[in-house]
């Protein structure tokens, strides 16, 4: 969906990483859209369940979900 | 060879990526010490997910295995929920686990930790878990299906070295068929390279490289050490004597006389 029609949407209440926020996202790819994330390596949970990235256009986020974003970090 | 859930590795020095001075240095340091698999972490997006990007180009570029940890987490469930980002993200069934206790010490929660590897090798996992010298805990992993265990040295970024070479010694005899890494603690090359001499497979490390003053330097060091120790360990070293004995014959010395050459 374009990206003023998303925004034309009413509002959801969505948790990303830890921070309540007020989006109009319905999907993955929508949100990583309206967040304005332009790197290429993410995973997403939504309610702790991986969303493969395979399904980003078509999971739907509900009012209330809590998504995490993750990309790839230094680690020992 | 080193061999891990079936694939095999030249190198027997598995490396962390954080804490280098910067991210060429990381690599060049990496490269140096010809580890041929390193480990990541799985972060929450920040900078608009461009720092992973930078980040994950450069490990792609060393064309390295990856293994992604579970680093600080203190639960099951989260660090389960960690290990399912991280296959997604890095598209690997390798997961190294850590189900922390405690975050002084960040000694691992070792009941959490069994518990979550059998969730996750259920689910399809290749669980290398992060554990302590405990033998019981290390044959509980081992029986639960995991072909690798990670033992502390000691705690995670103290640099002390083998704390607990006694049991780390049993541990190794008393499982002979599973993969057993020094994982943690780690501060100099001789700390490694008796690793290896215990008959250890391999060691994995971060800080004692990346926070040494040359890391580059010191990831030759480290592989050096550990190249020297493995080949100890299958030479097979002496046994240690209680009491003096000469290198040089003792037949033969000049000025002898035959009653106290005996």
């Amino acid at each position: 969906m374009q990206k003023a029609a998303v925004q034309e949407r009413p509002a959801i209440a969505l948790t990303v990483n830890g921070e309540r926020r007020s989006l109009h996202a319905r999907t993955p790819r929508e949100l990583l859209a309206e967040l304005e994330l332009e790197g290429e390596f993410f995973a997403i949970a939504v309610n702790r369940r991986v969303i493969t990235k395979a399904r980003w256009n078509e999971a739907v986020l509900r009012d209330g979900d809590s998504v995490e974003i993750v990309t790839p970090r230094q680690g020992g | 060879m080193l061999e891990l859930y079936g694939q095999k590795f030249t190198s027997r020095l598995l490396i962390g990526t954080a804490r280098y001075p910067s991210l060429p240095v990381m690599q060049e340091a990496v490269k140096v010490s010809g580890a041929e698999i390193v480990t990541v972490s799985v972060r929450r997006e920040n900078a608009g997910g461009k720092d992973g990007d930078a980040f994950w180009n450069i490990i792609r570029e060393l064309n390295v295995k990856v293994l992604p940890n579970t680093a600080g987490c203190y639960s099951v469930e989260d660090a389960v929920s960690t290990a399912e980002l991280a296959r997604e993200l890095f598209n690997t069934k390798w997961i190294k686990l850590e189900v922390l206790g405690d975050k002084a010490t960040l000694q691992p929660d070792v009941v959490g930790t069994l518990e979550a590897a059998k969730i996750l090798l259920k689910d399809g996992f290749e669980v290398f878990p992060y554990c302590t010298e405990d033998l019981t805990v290390a044959r509980r992993l081992a029986d639960a299906g995991c072909k690798v265990v990670m033992p502390w040295g000691s705690q995670i970024g103290s640099g002390k070295g083998i704390v607990h070479e006694e049991a780390l010694k049993r541990m190794r005899s008393e499982l002979p068929g599973v993969s057993l890494v020094i994982d943690a603690g780690l501060g100099a090359p001789s700390h490694a390279a008796k690793a290896l001499e215990m008959g250890y497979d391999a060691v994995l490390l971060n800080t004692a490289v990346a926070g040494s003053g040359n890391p580059v330097k010191m990831a030759k060091a480290f592989a050096q050490a550990i190249e020297a120790g493995r080949a100890a360990f299958e030479a097979g070293m002496m046994k240690p004597r209680e009491l003096a004995q000469p290198s040089t014959p003792v037949a033969g010395t000049p000025f002898s006389n035959a009653k106290n050459a005996s």
